[in-house]
């Protein structure tokens, strides 16, 4: 088993990424948000960042951080534990045979170097995932070929649409 | 009577000469000059009230001076020296005769102001014989007026020359008091009016008057009789004056209250519009909630599950990976680690073999055991195969899920907006509410007023009354004080002579106005239902001649004065072909001719569809030639293609402005452009 562990400390959103993530959660304002909780937004934006293959680096400006405590991350760390594994499997699948690839995603980070690399790669797939969302929700308006009246639920339903298998 | 031409020189838009030539064919009865708007359409109505009439407006609220009649252009290339002329020329003619007008002015300036002085005006006029021009009459500039108004009556000119912005005013031409006379003047009971009025109406300079006047009797007593006879009539004109005034303040006051009454009607709902805004305040409030809800069931969706969906495509790719490894790797079925250890333990294989350190079998069995549970990878596969597959459980119907959440929200959304909407209007309409206790004060004062007056007109009626039987007393008195004269026989006989003939005439009068009046508001109803196909509208005429228009309700029809525009000009606009009928008509009859005479008035409209919609506008306009001989429009070039008169018309003309001009000419065209 591995003997580094992930999602098991708070969640940071800097710079940029915290003014986007800011502008997609809105708490206890159902009208205008468009997550529940800060803490939804990360595996969403992994998912969406991974599949477009979009990475982002790491923005400082001085923007208030933006964090999700250890108490949120470990319920749903089991999910995000999933959705690193797939990360694992597949990116390497591309450079290594299959059989290595899904052997690495199983066996974890065995060491720092590991750990990070993996981490950032996470990291790096959410931020993208969220400058997507921010693309696609707040910047984006809707139009009227859209099925939906109300900005935000049209926004929300052409992002279904795109991702949804069909 | 067609008009045959205009000549309109610098004449206020017009710079330089401009002449129209109507058409005077039969058939092709229509004249049409179209233009785009602010060309200068309606300056050439303004040239015919101009040339005809020596005026440029009925619009009371506008004087002359308020007009230039100079091109401005004109006016700016003048100096202190240079003279200039304004002249409007319009030839008329009949079956008989052509009427030439011609009206002039000459204008200095005021140099350097751009102020034009009038200094000469001059009106002419010729009369010939058709085809003989050339000779003919040149009529005394003094009597060219009258003849001018015999010819084409101003009372009548708001029915023959209209301009459309006044169409839908209060009245036709906005002369609301003169209907009747208009009326009347048309259909030739004013000369009855006039007859009557000289014969008695006028009082103590009347014919009857003056005959009464010239017998004479002897003594004080008759003497004494005669000056009390002039003081009870010199009472009488004095109470017929007070009762004048009486009916012009009742008007007035009728006037006020049906617009309090008005005022009232539109807003009646007020109450309705409260208790149906607390509704909708209660009802906003529960969208809201329901808003907000349907919004949490969405978001919380959304956040729940879209990833687990939305990860589906590396599920799948992750979930064949695995299998392909385990497929090929897979552990022996229910076979433990456990066992293995056992195995190497006991030193022997199950199938015999010996198990020596570093030897192949060894390698191979601990191989074997890493593919065992609970070895890491084993168990990890098994347990990415079960959350793959619980994703996939859960998501089974996300998408559903998210559409019908969606849905709820949107429609939600528009529910509470259209109710936010429906809101806004009614507490805007509610802000325009004015104070109806004002209002109901207002009216019934008007009506306390309305109540005095008539008590104080009958009390003066009464009194009227009064006199004429005192009057009537003193002059049988007065008969029997009479001088046995031949001389007082004559006048005797005058007098019952003309008293015979005014009450013949008074009988006459009242039988001859009523029937017109029937037959002008029958007229009109069959105009009205013939140009607009309306059932459920009618309009009529009040004894004022005021045209009223009649929705059908439940309780019959009922009189409707919040017009639309187009409603407005519809109602006119029958009105004016019925008095155009009728006096067509009437002068029939006065010919004796049993033919429809076709020599009635031209029609001269300006814009007078600006503002109906285009089956209207077809309604309206195909009657305009049946009704007239001779039809002549100035329109915006847009509308022509909705009046459907392209048969009728037998001479048609553009307005061309140069947008780098301050000035319009008029340009014959072959046909409509």
């Amino acid at each position: 088993m591995a003997s580094y562990e992930f999602f098991k400390s708070d969640y940071k959103f800097y710079g940029k990424h915290a003014r986007m993530v800011s502008e997609l959660c809105y708490l206890n304002d159902y009208q205008h948000t468009y997550f529940k909780r800060l803490v939804d937004i990360i595996p969403m934006a992994a998912v969406i960042g991974f599949r477009l293959d979009r990475k982002a680096e790491a923005d400082y400006a001085p923007v208030e951080t933006k964090t999700v405590f250890l108490q949120q991350m470990l319920n749903i760390k089991e999910n995000l534990d999933f959705i690193l594994q797939m990360m694992i499997m597949l990116e390497n699948a591309q450079q290594i045979p299959q059989e290595e690839a899904v052997k690495k995603a199983f066996r974890g980070a065995q060491t720092k170097e590991e750990f990070e690399q993996y981490q950032d790669m996470f990291d790096s797939y959410v931020r993208g995932g969220i400058e997507e969302l921010y693309e696609r929700l707040v910047v984006r308006k809707a139009d009227s070929d859209d099925d939906f009246y109300e900005n935000k639920t049209a926004n929300l339903m052409v992002l279904l649409e795109r991702f949804a298998p069909r | 009577m067609k008009f045959k031409s205009i000549r309109m020189k610098n004449f206020m838009r017009y710079k330089g000469e401009n002449t129209i030539e109507f058409s005077c064919d039969s058939k092709k009865n229509v004249t049409v000059v179209l233009g785009d708007n602010t060309v200068g359409k309606t300056t050439i109505a303004q040239a015919f009230r101009w040339g005809l009439y020596g005026a440029i407006s009925m619009d009371r609220r506008k004087s002359d001076e308020d007009y230039l009649l100079l091109n401005n252009d004109v006016l700016a290339m003048m100096d202190a020296n240079s003279r200039a002329e304004v002249l409007v020329e319009i030839i008329a003619m009949d079956e008989e005769k052509t009427y030439t007008i011609l009206r002039q002015v000459q204008y200095t300036r005021a140099f350097p102001k751009m102020i034009a002085k009038e200094y000469n005006k001059k009106l002419t006029m010729h009369v010939a014989e058709n085809g003989e021009e050339k000779t003919g009459v040149e009529i005394d500039s003094n009597k060219a007026d009258e003849v001018i108004n015999e010819l084409f009556p101003k009372d009548l000119s708001h029915y023959f020359l209209f301009d459309g912005e006044r169409w839908n005013d209060v009245t036709v031409g906005g002369v609301r008091e003169n209907i009747k006379d208009s009326v009347h003047i048309l259909t030739g009971l004013s000369s009855y009016q006039k007859a009557m009025w000289h014969l008695k109406d006028m009082g103590s300079n009347s014919v009857i008057r003056k005959f009464k006047g010239k017998i004479t009797g002897n003594g004080n007593m008759y003497d004494n009789l005669e000056a009390e006879r002039r003081q009870k009539e010199r009472d009488i004109e004095k109470y017929m004056e007070q009762i004048q005034n009486i009916d012009v303040n009742l008007q007035n006051y009728a006037r006020k209250i049906a617009e309090l009454e008005l005022q009232l009607e539109q807003n009646k709902n007020t109450e309705i519009l409260q208790s149906r805004n607390k509704q909708l305040h209660i009802l906003k409030n529960s969208q809201e909630a329901q808003c907000v809800n349907n919004y949490k069931v969405l978001v919380n969706e959304f956040s729940d599950k879209a990833y687990m969906l939305f990860a589906q495509p590396m599920i799948d790719a992750g979930l064949k990976m695995v299998k392909a490894v385990a497929g090929e790797r897979r552990d022996i079925p229910h076979m433990r680690q456990a066992s293995i250890d056992y195995i190497l333990k006991s030193g022997r294989c199950i199938c015999g073999t010996k198990i020596m350190p570093d030897s192949p079998e060894l390698e191979c069995l601990m191989e074997q055991r890493n593919y065992l549970p609970p070895a890491d990878i084993g168990s990890l596969l098994g347990e990415f195969e079960r959350t793959a597959n619980r994703w996939n459980n859960r998501t089974a119907e996300a998408k559903e899920d998210f559409l019908e959440a969606a849905n709820q929200v949107d429609r939600s959304v528009r529910a509470y907006e259209e109710t936010c909407n429906e809101l806004a209007a009614i507490e805007k309409q509610m802000d325009e509410q004015i104070d109806f206790g004002e209002i109901r004060g207002k009216i019934r004062y008007c009506k306390g007023e309305e109540q005095r007056l008539s008590n104080q007109k009958g009390e003066l009626k009464g009194r009227i009354e009064n006199c004429k039987k005192r009057i009537e007393q003193i002059e049988m008195e007065m008969k029997e004080q009479e001088a046995k004269s031949e001389e007082n026989k004559k006048w005797r006989e005058r007098v019952e002579l003309a008293e015979d003939l005014y009450g013949r005439m008074s009988k006459d009068f009242a039988e001859k106005e009523q029937k017109i009046f029937l037959e002008l508001n029958q007229q009109i109803q069959n105009n009205f239902s013939r140009m607009f196909n309306a059932k459920d509208k009618k309009i009529e005429l009040d004894k004022q001649y005021n045209i009223q228009m009649l929705y059908q309700t439940e309780n019959g029809f009922r009189e409707e004065k919040n017009l639309s525009e187009g409603e407005k000009i519809a109602r006119n606009f029958a009105f004016i072909v019925t008095i155009m009928e009728y006096s067509r008509k009437k002068k029939a009859q006065k010919e004796c001719r049993d033919e429809v005479s076709s020599d009635t008035l031209p029609i001269v409209l300006d814009g007078p569809f600006s503002k109906l919609g285009d089956e209207n506008i077809h309604l309206i306009a195909k009657v305009l030639p049946e009704v007239s001989e001779q039809v002549i429009i100035f329109m915006l070039r847009k509308d022509w293609e909705y009046t459907g008169l392209d048969n009728y018309v037998g001479a048609s003309y553009s307005i061309d402005k140069d947008a780098q001009k301050a000035y319009a000419s008029i340009r014959k065209t072959g046909g409509i452009e």
